[in-house]
């Protein structure tokens, strides 16, 4: 019982973990796409 | 009337800045048993002698100063601010002893440097110096990051009375659990978390981009500790320029980022609120000055044409400017290619990203992203009562972990907090200007100390005057505790000259 | 028996003094200068105060010179190494070169089998190899992500690394284990009288 509900909170840790990542790869993604952007407009 | 304060009360904060100064002793055994590890003996004796003066001081001044009286707040707010100034006098013992500071002044400014998790650095031939000198250099910016009362709260303190406000006198105020012992192990989860992560992911890269792994760990866990506690620090001179690697920068954004986040965000995406990240204000905030600074530093160099192409367009402006906005203060360009490459507007856009900084709560510094929000919606419901009938009763709210209506007294706090950073700033850049650095420069590198960024354009150098290394201590000390500590500790010293 | 230690002593005295002869021989190496060296090569713009004109060395091949530090990477049949023109590169500060401001370097990406000469890389136990490159200076590589390097064809070596001594000097040793024995003391005396506590003392 107790070591059940210890895998579920380690997987929520887990899983906020990957939800941050995604949410900065997000950002970063957005950064190449203005990188390429400059580069279409003053190119 | 100034009460001057009676022996019980110097007794109080005698007691507890002893029980952190040898917390401090204590963290150093890691570096001295990396120096014993690599056979680096004249290391491993400078951290024997470092902290053999950290128990003697510590030790020593609990011995003097027993007394059973409880903390209260001034008492709290003069033991944090305090503490940091004797951690850092001592902490800098085995900067001073390895013969690369050129003073005793340096090896402070290094220190200070670490704990506030700035990253200015002054030691030099930094990339000849010994593994264990730089395993405290950056487990310093680690601890300093989850804050040095933090780490002392955790392992020292067994009560929680007064504990509460040590926690507050360093800069953070967030309650993650009830408890404020609790809230520090959390937080202590979260990042012993992240660093093992961290370090596997970073170690993992260095291996595959051809270093050993003796080598490729230790990089690993110094980078990462570099980044998550947006310090900055890292252990060659090249910085993180080092690796030649997008995928190396790609983790190390993913670090920084992650690292400027409140820890209560992170509690609450990891304890199942994970629409916080989208509806939190800071991340909204950061989410909104990030994307501007990068679109002005791109399209501006994109036009100077000082990249080749758009990749590099990329590497170069994203990770600097997230670097300065998330305050670590990693680059992957020389100091002075600020000036040479990215020019004035580069060096404006990130000098803004550096001065609005990382979220509240978290290793960061600046003035952080709640405040940012907070005087925004504070600018938006001015203009909403404006243009409404008299009558109408406009109301605002902001949402972080829960919805908070926003009333003038906490507008009026974050405006104070605001306005001293901004005159500090001020302060800072006004000294490098009379010692004759050009406007934007100064600038650049007053805001990287004072919002514990590290980012250089060039004019940190050990040759800097001496009057603007210590502006720059202070500058990194008051904006890491953000200032409040740091005039309570004012106000003791003066009560004990003044006062009645 | 008796007259073995004075002896003892004369070998350890010549044994000293030659390693005092040969540790400045290190310093006493000289190589020109690098035209231009690290430092130039950042900072000479085509025009100052303009980053549109570019920097001066861009895309110009140079010969450059210095300490080989850290490791080298490899990467594929090329390799990363870097090479610090400073202060420190003819001797460290362990071996008592006077402190004379940061470090200041190049990256040098270069075929990888001609790292293969290199003996040494800097730490604080070694002081590398001093290798000259010839090569291309991009101010921003465009193979490289905007990094300024150099793509080298060419390396010689100029100077074998050799291993670095830090002795521990007596009087730290001293200091050491006097501070030690009075930190153990205090530490002890404060966990015995932690709560003895004059009465006046206590709220």
């Amino acid at each position: 019982m107790a070591n059940g509900e210890n895998r579920k909170r380690v997987a929520g840790y887990a899983l906020g973990m990957v939800h941050e990542a995604a949410w900065i790869l997000g950002m970063t993604a957005l950064a190449l796409s203005m990188a390429f952007l400059a580069e279409a407009i003053w190119r | 009337m100034i009460v001057r304060p009676r022996l019980d009360d110097h007794l109080v904060i005698g007691k507890y800045t002893g029980k952190v100064i040898v917390g401090v002793g204590l963290l150093m055994i890691i570096p001295l048993a990396v120096s014993l590890g690599f056979s680096e003996w004249d290391t491993a004796v400078d951290f024997v002698i470092s902290i053999a003066a950290c128990l003697i001081f510590g030790s020593g001044t609990q011995l003097f100063c027993r007394t059973e009286k409880d903390m209260n707040w001034s008492h709290g707010l003069a033991v944090a601010s305090g503490a940091w100034v004797w951690a850092t006098a001592l902490g800098c013992l085995p900067h001073y002893l390895s013969g690369h500071a050129g003073s005793y002044l340096d090896a402070l400014f290094d220190v200070m440097s670490g704990y506030t998790t700035t990253g200015l650095y002054l030691l030099q031939d930094l990339d000849h110096i010994a593994n264990g000198l730089n395993m405290w250099r950056h487990l310093l910016t680690y601890a300093g990051g989850q804050g040095i009362v933090v780490v002392a709260l955790t392992f020292l303190f067994k009560g929680t009375s007064g504990a509460y406000k040590l926690y507050v006198g360093e800069g953070k105020d967030e309650r993650l659990l009830p408890n404020v012992v609790q809230t520090a192990r959390a937080i202590w989860l979260v990042s012993l978390t992240w660093l093992g992560v961290g370090t596997l992911a970073l170690t993992a890269t260095g291996l595959y981009l051809g270093q050993s792994p003796v080598r490729a760990f230790f990089h690993g866990m110094w980078v990462f500790m570099g980044a998550w506690s947006t310090g900055g620090f890292a252990p060659q001179s090249f910085n993180t320029f080092w690796f030649h690697s997008l995928t190396y920068e790609v983790v190390c954004i993913v670090v920084m980022i992650a690292g400027s986040f409140n820890f209560a965000l992170h509690w609450a995406m990891w304890t199942g609120d994970r629409k916080e990240i989208r509806k939190n204000i800071e991340t909204i905030s950061m989410f909104v000055t990030l994307t501007l600074t990068t679109l002005i530093a791109t399209f501006w160099l994109a036009k100077a044409n000082v990249y080749p192409d758009a990749m590099s367009l990329f590497r170069k402006v994203f990770y600097q400017i997230v670097s300065g906005h998330t305050t670590t203060g990693f680059s992957t360009i020389y100091a002075r290619a600020f000036v040479t490459q990215w020019g004035p507007v580069g060096l404006v856009a990130a000098t803004i990203a550096m001065a609005i900084g990382a979220s509240a709560c978290s290793t960061g510094g600046g003035i952080k992203g709640i405040r940012m929000g907070i005087i925004s919606k504070a600018v938006l419901q001015d203009i909403r009562r404006m243009i409404s009938p008299e009558s109408a009763l406009i109301s605002q709210k902001y949402h972080h972990i829960r919805n908070v209506w926003l009333d003038d007294g906490l507008v009026r706090t974050t405006l104070t907090i605001t306005v001293a950073y901004v005159t500090l700033y001020g302060v800072a850049t006004v000294v490098g200007v009379l010692c004759g650095f050009p406007l934007d420069q100064a600038a650049f590198e007053a805001v990287s100390a004072a919002s514990n960024t590290g980012l250089s354009c060039g004019i940190t150098t050990p040759a800097m005057p001496a009057v603007m290394k210590v502006t720059y201590i202070l500058a990194m000390w008051l904006g890491r505790l953000e200032f409040m500590s740091v005039f309570a500790l004012g106000g003791y010293l003066w009560s004990v000259v003044r006062g009645r | 028996m008796m007259e073995r230690i004075p002896r003892m002593f004369a070998a350890l005295a010549l044994g000293t003094a030659l390693l005092a002869a040969a540790a400045p021989a290190f310093a006493q190496d000289v190589f020109p200068p690098n035209k231009p060296d690290s430092t130039e090569l950042i900072n000479h713009m085509n025009v100052p105060g303009d980053i549109t004109k570019g920097l001066f060395w861009n895309g110009k091949t140079i010969t450059f010179h210095g300490e080989a530090i850290g490791e080298v990477m490899v990467r594929g049949d090329y390799a990363w190494i870097h090479l610090n023109d400073d202060a420190y590169m003819l001797e460290n500060v362990e071996e008592g070169a006077e402190l004379q401001g940061y470090n200041s370097g190049m990256a040098v990406w270069i075929p990888a089998a001609l790292t293969k000469q290199i003996d040494t890389y800097g730490d604080y136990q070694h002081e590398g190899s001093i290798v000259e490159v010839q090569g291309v200076f991009n101010g921003a590589c465009k193979e490289h992500g905007g990094d300024m390097d150099i793509h080298a064809t060419a390396l010689q070596m100029l100077r074998p690394g050799h291993v670095v001594v830090d002795p521990v000097p007596p009087w730290k040793a001293a200091l050491a284990v006097g501070l030690s024995a009075l930190a153990v003391l205090l530490f002890w005396l404060e966990r015995k009288y932690r709560h003895v506590i004059r009465p006046n003392r206590g709220v």
